[in-house]
């Protein structure tokens, strides 16, 4: 439970030499302001994706057309989705990678601090411009977040929008992972060796090396969508030689790994609040980690199961099958080891447990669904239903989005050194927990029933399940607004909070006041205080 | 302050570079494939 008492007087603001005002935040160098920057801005598109969710399920909670034309529709579907991926999810696992690499690695600040200032301030103007295309002649982007050819082809003025857009969020995600990559590689205290490293510090500095893979890949692929659009090209038209398949392959090289780079930092946030929760040492710590790695590899060898349905042969087919399906092993070493950590532990029931446990029930069931997704004979079945839409929904909401909750739940009283309202983040915990069930589970029997993803009005018999669904939205969505009220609230009068805010907490953070110094670690910490930390 | 080490400075320079290196080669070979391949 946390330690309410205040902890002893530091006088490190006096060390600060800080900004004040705009300057502060516009010139910010300072991983902590940049990762606070990276938080309110995926927090503010979460809230502006949220919204879109709630058109879709307001036009779906009936058959008929009821709100919006198809068109807007269509758009609606395909900017939640790129939004709450590079505009939410992906900021959030920077912002927390940001506050917390330099304080659990030893370290003063980020390697490279004014690349730092560039990748955030590169996002505010690749958001604008997307979504200022809801403005442009013809709609914004429609065709879905994929982009697939020949239909993204068709889209109007927004199309230029969205190809510069998706190439700014390109470039901002490479320059945060190569901060990352060269921080920890270099900015390790002395005694911090690799297998010292707390989970978060491993799952991020993987998922840095997957980013530097694959975001040149997407960059790739929407470039020539771009010739293909503008300058003649024919990558993906079949009247010039090209093949519109071919853009399926680029796309998921990219958009598998794209998926880990959403989910393995997850891994890492569930890998430190289960321990401390259950006052134990993780369980089988290196296992953790060949797991995660095992799991980054895997993703570059399966990105055909999403597209089963195109027709590839037989042998391609068992290939993309079997290889999903190893990704069970890697993973269900991490399920029996997070489990295996609670085992004859001395349990309790904080926030951000409770996050880390429904985010391992809930993850499971995402991770069940897409290894029926795998089977190819019934993927045939499932291919662009609703039960497409309930599985990577389950991966990523109470998979990713509770592992940021989770995130934000543990490490808020030591960012702010005010403890939050916990009965209101019971209530935020349990409302999320129990809709975003009654908003996803019936998507199963929808797409099970045969009801395609991507449309605005649907056959009558569908009706009592999106009805459902729609409330579970609703019901999520509002839910929702308690998160900035919470923390708000926290800021503005929690009660203060010492160095370890939580009593079974272990790692470097802990050990530095709360809220930490400007420069998180000014003296690297000495190898019995690395070795404290490292209880695993 | 760590960072004011200079052997770090240049570790940290010299890493920084590297990794830029190999971003850039991606990104930046990617799209000079699609625009060779696309003018044949």
């Amino acid at each position: 439970m946390a330690d309410h008492a205040l902890d002893a007087a530091h006088d490190h603001d006096s060390h600060d030499h800080k900004p004040h005002g705009w300057r502060r935040w516009v010139y910010a160098t300072n991983h902590k302001d940049i990762g606070t920057m990276y938080l309110v801005f995926a927090c503010t598109m979460f809230f502006i994706g949220g919204a879109m969710a709630m058109v879709i399920r307001l036009e779906l909670f009936k058959p008929g057309m009821q709100f919006v034309d198809p068109q807007l529709f269509n758009s609606m579907t395909t900017m939640h989705a790129l939004v709450m991926i590079f505009g939410a999810v992906m900021p959030a696992w920077t912002g927390l990678a940001n506050w917390m690499i330099p304080m659990q690695v030893g370290a003063p600040d980020m390697a490279l601090p004014r690349l730092n200032n560039f990748s955030f301030w590169i996002l505010p103007f690749a958001f604008t411009l997307l979504l200022s295309s809801l403005f442009v002649p013809g709609g914004a982007p429609a065709g879905g977040w994929t982009m697939y050819p020949p239909l993204v082809l068709q889209n109007g003025a927004s199309f230029p929008m969205l190809i510069f857009s998706i190439h700014m969020m390109g470039a901002s995600s490479i320059l945060g992972a190569i901060n990352v990559v060269v921080t920890i590689m270099n900015m390790r205290a002395p005694g911090m060796t690799l297998l010292r490293m707390p989970l978060f510090v491993w799952t991020w500095l993987i998922t840095a090396y997957l980013l530097i893979a694959v975001m040149p890949v997407l960059a790739g692929a929407v470039t020539m969508l771009l010739t293909d659009h503008f300058f003649g090209t024919t990558f993906f038209t079949a009247a010039g030689g090209g093949d519109p398949v071919m853009f399926q392959h680029i796309f998921w090289f990219f958009g598998h790994p794209e998926v880990y780079i959403l989910i393995l930092p997850a891994f890492g946030i569930v890998s430190e609040v289960i321990p401390t929760f259950s006052r134990k040492p993780l369980f089988g710590y290196e296992a953790m980690v060949y797991a995660v790695a095992s799991i980054a590899f895997l993703s570059f060898i399966v990105w055909a199961h999403h597209m089963f349905t195109v027709g590839m042969p037989l042998a391609a087919q068992l290939f993309f099958m079997l290889s999903t399906m190893l990704i069970a092993i890697p993973t269900g070493v991490k399920v029996f080891n997070w489990t295996a950590t609670m085992w004859k532990g001395s349990l309790s029931f904080e926030p951000p447990m409770l996050f880390a446990l429904a985010f391992l029930f809930l993850f499971t069931i995402g991770g069940f669904s897409g290894l029926m997704l795998a089977i190819v004979p019934a993927d045939y079945q499932y291919q662009d239903t609703y039960f497409v839409v309930a599985h990577f929904h389950y991966v990523l909401v109470p998979g990713a989005v509770f592992g940021i909750m989770a995130g934000v739940y543990y490490w808020l009283p030591k960012w702010t050194g005010h403890m939050y309202n916990v009965r209101l983040a019971n209530w935020h915990f349990w409302l999320s927990t129990i809709f975003v069930n009654v908003l996803f589970f019936p998507q199963h029997f929808l797409g099970l029933a045969g009801m395609p993803r991507r449309i605005p009005d649907y056959a009558v018999q569908f009706t009592d399940w999106n009805m459902v669904s729609s409330i579970g939205a609703f019901g999520f969505g509002l839910s929702q607004l308690l998160f900035p009220l919470l923390i708000w609230q926290c800021v503005r009068s929690g009660a203060k909070v010492g160095n370890r805010a939580w009593e079974g907490a272990h790692g470097l953070e802990w050990e530095l006041p709360s809220p930490p110094p400007y420069h998180s670690w000014t003296e690297a910490p000495s190898d019995a205080l690395i070795a404290r930390g490292a209880s695993h | 302050m760590a960072q004011e080490d200079p052997t770090l400075r240049q570790r940290v320079r010299r890493s920084a570079l590297f990794w830029l290196a190999v971003a850039a080669a991606f990104y930046f070979g990617f799209i000079a494939l699609t625009l060779i391949r696309g003018s044949r």
